[in-house]
């Protein structure tokens, strides 16, 4: 247990990017008495508050043997009873040294329907074998975000080996390389976590022209109705960059990219910033093999620049499911689909489709009267925003549908799966339209399916 | 299992040192107490102090440590403050979580939501964004050995 330890701290040492998320379960270690209270932490990581819950598992994580004995007790023979441990528990299974625990990860992993496959991701992440790599990799594509995030932490943790024997350096030269084709692929992931994690892990490696990516990200404006999306994404990559070790100087989050003269902005910040990253990548790219130059493109995709706000945006629907993936979908007053946040794609809808939804929206508002949110507190959501039937019109309409793992009949109302059809039957089919951006492929069938795996199915 | 620790140990001492001693490194962490230092203006007596619940998200939490000071400088203090209630927040209740997005996926990290106490009035749920303004409380609260919160808030009651 020493040497485990001993070797997670260094490597994660090695790894600043990584520690920084995995700190948590770094703390003051198990004492004797609590070993007596596996069973009451145990409760807690299942049953109590969701910000007991992961507490509860990290204290678990700390006793070590004697707890990861009574979860593989607990955790029987099926993802199904796997799942109710609860995803605080599931997260933290993969930290023990207990490889009949472990195994138990990967089903719920390949199990579609698992509800907590990121938390298993993350698990199987944290410590995987050389092993593993093969089955790792068949999840760079999954279509849950987390999920992806989590595999590449994995194989980047993977690609840190070193072999012993020849044949073994060989491996993992290879797995070192293949490592960095995947998170430079991952540079152009739809999701904005998943490209920040691949610019850490790349510049980790000495590849540091990826920081433009997170660069970039300081300069989002994008907002998704009341949610300023590219507010967040400012603080998140300001936090990035400063653990990196890039100095910010008096960059603001809160303050505009650029100003007329005498009003403060980010302008000045901004440029010496992207100079200091810029020389920074310079230097690093001088230390890495010759055929290792060059690897990060130097021109940032479409899809990770900063986008403009969208403007006209009158319904949206966000849709959230720990097994189909996220969904943000926004229709305008002429007559676009909007996907996604940041920079997001956009498809031509066919004239006078969004009137026609709006006055939908407006008989679904009549329908459901006073009500705004209906199911559980959990994961999965259905979130409609529209311009209120009365009311205020800048202030849209927010109809929540939601719940927790379980399924759950009869959830949603009517009037709202009527609505959720017209919009899911909306979202054109024409590949020629929606074939180029990863985000509109195939997007009609992965809403309606996202629909069915919350509320229930929508129309046909 | 047991060369694989060895594997970690020795690829984590390989490259180690080169992190340790990096420049960039020691200037990393000196930012980041910089960034945690940051100042925030006094309000003069009776005025209101506009926090982002987007600042608190972002700021360092590290259990048992203290926060960082212009976190703790905020406590006992007047706000102004912006958020979402918690999804599913049921009616009738006294307390609810004021949270940067509605949908937290159940992973409830402590630096990501304010623990709001209502004085008057009751909870209903309300979707989308609201402002409240109220007594901010910065600070580890515990309950049976575990942290429930860091950021408290107490007002009257929600927004009409």
């Amino acid at each position: 247990m020493i040497l485990r330890t001993f070797a997670l701290v260094s490597a994660l040492i090695a790894t600043p990017g990584l520690a920084a998320t995995q700190e948590d379960a770094a703390g003051r270690p198990a004492r004797p008495q609590d070993v007596e209270k596996i069973d009451t932490f145990i409760r807690h990581a299942r049953t109590g508050s969701a910000v007991i819950r992961p507490q509860a598992a990290e204290r678990l994580v700390r006793i070590g043997a004697p707890a990861a004995a009574r979860l593989y007790e607990l955790s029987g023979d099926s993802t199904e009873e796997l799942a109710l441990m609860g995803t605080a528990l599931v997260e933290v299974l993969g930290q023990f040294d207990h490889p009949e625990l472990r195994a138990k990860l990967w089903p719920a992993l390949e199990d579609a329907d698992f509800p907590w496959r990121p938390a298993a991701a993350r698990s199987l992440a944290w410590a995987p074998t050389g092993d593993e790599w093969e089955r790792l990799e068949g999840y760079l594509d999954d279509p849950i975000a987390p999920v992806r995030l989590a595999v590449l932490d994995g194989l980047f943790r993977i690609s840190q080996f070193e072999g012993e024997e020849p044949e073994a350096k060989a491996l993992q030269a290879r797995r070192k390389r293949v490592f960095l084709d995947h998170a430079v692929s991952a540079l152009h992931d739809e999701n904005d976590m998943v490209r920040r994690r691949a610019a850490v892990l790349l510049d980790a490696r000495g590849h540091g022209r990826a920081l433009a990516w997170i660069v970039e990200e300081l300069e989002r404006v994008d907002i998704f109705f009341d949610r300023p999306t590219g507010l967040t994404a400012r603080y998140d990559a300001m936090n990035v960059l400063t653990e990196r070790g890039v100095d910010l100087g008096d960059y603001v989050p809160e303050l505009p990219s650029s100003a007329p003269a005498g009003r403060r902005s980010n302008a000045e910040a901004l440029a010496r910033i992207r100079a200091e990253v810029a020389t920074r990548a310079e230097r690093m790219d001088t230390r890495l093999p010759e055929p290792l130059r060059g690897l990060v493109p130097t021109e940032l995709p479409a899809i990770a620049r900063a986008g403009a706000q969208v403007g006209g945006a009158l319904l949206g629907l966000e849709l959230k499911s720990c097994r189909k993936g996220e969904f943000y979908l926004r229709w305008t007053e002429d007559d676009q689909l909007v996907v996604g946040y940041g920079n997001p794609a956009r498809i031509p809808l066919t004239e006078g489709t969004t009137a026609r939804l709006v006055a939908l929206s407006k008989e679904t508002q009549a329908e459901v009267g006073a009500k705004v949110y209906w199911g559980l507190p959990g994961c999965d959501v259905e979130s409609y925003r529209m311009p209120r039937a009365k009311g205020p019109a800048d202030l849209p309409q927010q109809l929540i549908v939601s719940k927790d793992e379980r399924p759950t009949a009869d959830l949603r109302p009517a009037a709202l799966s009527e609505l959720g059809a017209a919009l899911a039957a909306s979202i054109p089919k024409d590949t020629a339209l929606t074939a180029a951006d990863v985000r509109t492929r195939e997007l009609a069938r992965r809403v309606r399916e996202c629909f069915a795996s919350i509320g229930g199915a929508v129309g046909d | 299992m047991f060369a694989r620790h060895w594997i970690l140990l020795i690829a984590g001492l390989l490259a180690a040192p080169s992190f340790v001693l990096d420049a960039a490194s020691m200037r990393a962490v000196a930012a980041a107490a910089a960034l945690d230092e940051e100042e925030v203006a006094p309000p003069a007596d009776g005025k209101v102090v506009e926090i982002s619940i987007l600042k608190l998200r972002a700021a360092r939490y590290r259990p048992g440590q203290p926060l960082p000071k212009w976190i703790s400088d905020l406590d006992g203090k007047r706000v102004r403050i912006w958020g979402h209630m918690a999804i599913g927040t049921l009616e009738g209740l006294e307390a609810f979580e004021l949270v940067p997005e509605s949908c937290e996926c159940n992973r409830s990290k402590l630096n990501h939501f304010v623990d709001v106490t209502l004085t008057e009035g009751q909870t209903r749920f309300i979707p989308g964004r609201i402002t409240l303004e109220g007594t901010f409380f910065a600070g580890e609260k515990e309950e049976d050995g575990f942290v429930t919160s860091l950021y408290r808030l107490t007002t009257t009651e929600l927004p009409r």
